[in-house]
């Protein structure tokens, strides 16, 4: 190998380093990807990254119940439900890191996950 | 030449290839300082705990296993509950129970003595009846009320502190735990977390929350106050503190709505109806989240006036009442504490 070979060589190692330390600090930055996490009676149902390019429409049924979730437009919402009270349906559309819906008779949580909004670390209600 | 850049171009790929197979292979390295959190539902409410200074995620088992069987004691939900079994042996004879249940009967019996029956633990025959929040709610009749009115009455319970025993002496009545159970599983969440040397944690159990200690950055925490008004998670103002406990009560919660009425499911145990008064919601603020949540349906059903006298008369309870008309009115020493951030509230 000639000079000019280490000093490609040596250059090419100079921009990985950097795209790992861009890439680290972009991490920090914005880790702001939002996923979705679906779980029934505490385990998994389903889960996805949500964006503008997020359109779903989701039927979870289970042997407790049926929720009907809507994905679009950066957010959802819980459109039907068999439960009740129809808590998870006046809760309306979430769209946050940290939002909620729940529907407690048919053991469905839906959770954003991501980076919390730092304005506040948890609401009483 | 040529060969040079030939080399070059099989270089950078080569270098772009390995980059995407090392940057793939790191995503979401979680470093010492990201807490640590699980959920779960329990006590037929969504429970939330996160830990900022402990890497020790068996710490979620031991408390998990914790909250379980505080459920099997005192859910209504569960068919062999403790509380189940003093129920069906009203007018019949006294039924053994633990420790944990024991005391929780005890501190509801104390507070509906403190409160002199604005809260009363043995509610359970008018919840049953109204169902709110469940799939049987209903409007009940005034004749099925004032039956019912009747086995309501916290006086009556006989508890035994030497054989850990209870007795409803009527035939019908029925302990309801379930204003001060969560309060309770809180205050043992955190002396299990106290037990384990954590020092930075947040309980939230269903919106009721607990603090313990500060932000790992040593600042206080800050919690959101619920808009009565709002879907849930949206908030009027925020609370900074630390090793305290916030709860709210409010008419947003649970309700049952017949010909355009709508009914919500703090019941007022001398009417047998929904308390009916000026208020949105109370929130509570003081150390023990038994406490807490006991003193938030006290409040709530007091109403405004008598609620901000027994907050301001009594130590270690602070209180924020919203009324249905959107003014806001703090008890003493919330000033420092509490910001408003919502302009469609007025400040009293």
């Amino acid at each position: 190998m000639k000079k000019g070979d280490y000093i490609i060589i040596g250059f090419i190692f100079l921009m990985i380093a950097g795209l790992f330390i861009y890439n680290d600090m972009s991490k920090m930055k914005e880790y702001d990807q939002r996923v979705v996490h679906i779980s029934v009676d505490n385990k998994l149902y389903d889960s996805f990254v949500l964006d503008e390019s997020t359109i779903k429409r989701i039927e979870i049924d289970t042997e407790y119940g049926h929720n009907h979730l809507v994905v679009e437009h950066n957010q959802l919402y819980v459109e039907d439900s068999s439960c009740p009270d129809q808590i998870c349906v006046l809760d309306g559309t979430i769209s946050k890191p940290g939002d909620l819906l729940v529907c407690l008779p048919n053991k469905m949580v839906i959770e954003i996950l991501g980076t919390l909004n730092t304005d506040v670390d948890e609401v009483a209600y | 030449m040529k060969q040079l850049i030939g080399k070059t171009f099989k270089l950078i790929t080569l270098g772009l290839i390995s980059t995407c197979i090392l940057l793939t292979g790191c995503q979401k390295n979680s470093t010492p300082l990201d807490p640590i959190t699980r959920s779960n539902l329990k006590l037929g409410t969504l429970v939330n705990i996160t830990i900022h200074d402990s890497r020790d995620t068996q710490l979620f088992n031991t408390l998990f296993d914790r909250l379980d069987v505080i459920e099997q004691h005192m859910s209504l939900n569960i068919k062999e509950s403790e509380i189940n079994a003093i129920n069906a042996s009203a007018g019949i004879n006294p039924v053994h129970v633990s420790e944990d249940t024991f005391q929780v009967i005890q501190s509801s019996l104390q507070y509906s003595d403190l409160s002199k029956g604005a809260f009363d633990s043995t509610i359970g025959p008018l919840v049953k009846l109204w169902g709110i929040g469940s799939d049987n709610a209903r409007l009940p009749s005034q004749a099925e009320i004032n039956a019912n009115l009747t086995l309501v009455d916290y006086r009556l319970v006989i508890i035994n502190t030497e054989d850990k025993s209870v007795y409803l002496p009527e035939k019908g009545m029925a302990l309801d735990l379930g204003a001060i159970a969560k309060g309770y599983a809180a205050d043992e969440m955190y002396r299990i977390l106290d037990d384990h040397k954590v020092n930075s944690a947040v309980i939230n159990l269903g919106g009721n929350i607990l603090v313990k200690g500060n932000k790992i950055d040593n600042t206080p925490w800050r919690i959101g106050v619920q808009n009565p008004f709002d879907t849930r998670g949206a908030y009027i103002g925020v609370l900074s503190i630390s090793d305290q406990t916030v709860v709210t009560s409010g008419i947003y919660e649970r309700f049952l709505e017949v010909d355009g009425q709508r009914y919500h499911h703090i019941l007022d145990p001398s009417t047998g109806y929904p308390v009916s008064n000026d208020l949105a919601s109370v929130t509570v603020i003081t150390s023990n989240s038994i406490d807490a949540d006991a003193y938030s349906t006290v409040l709530f059903v007091s109403g405004l006036e008598k609620g901000l006298s027994i907050a301001n008369s009594t130590k270690d309870l602070m209180a924020i009442f919203v009324t249905k008309d959107k003014n806001i009115y703090l008890s003493n020493g919330l000033d420092s504490i509490f910001e408003l951030s919502n302009n469609d509230f007025i400040l009293q």
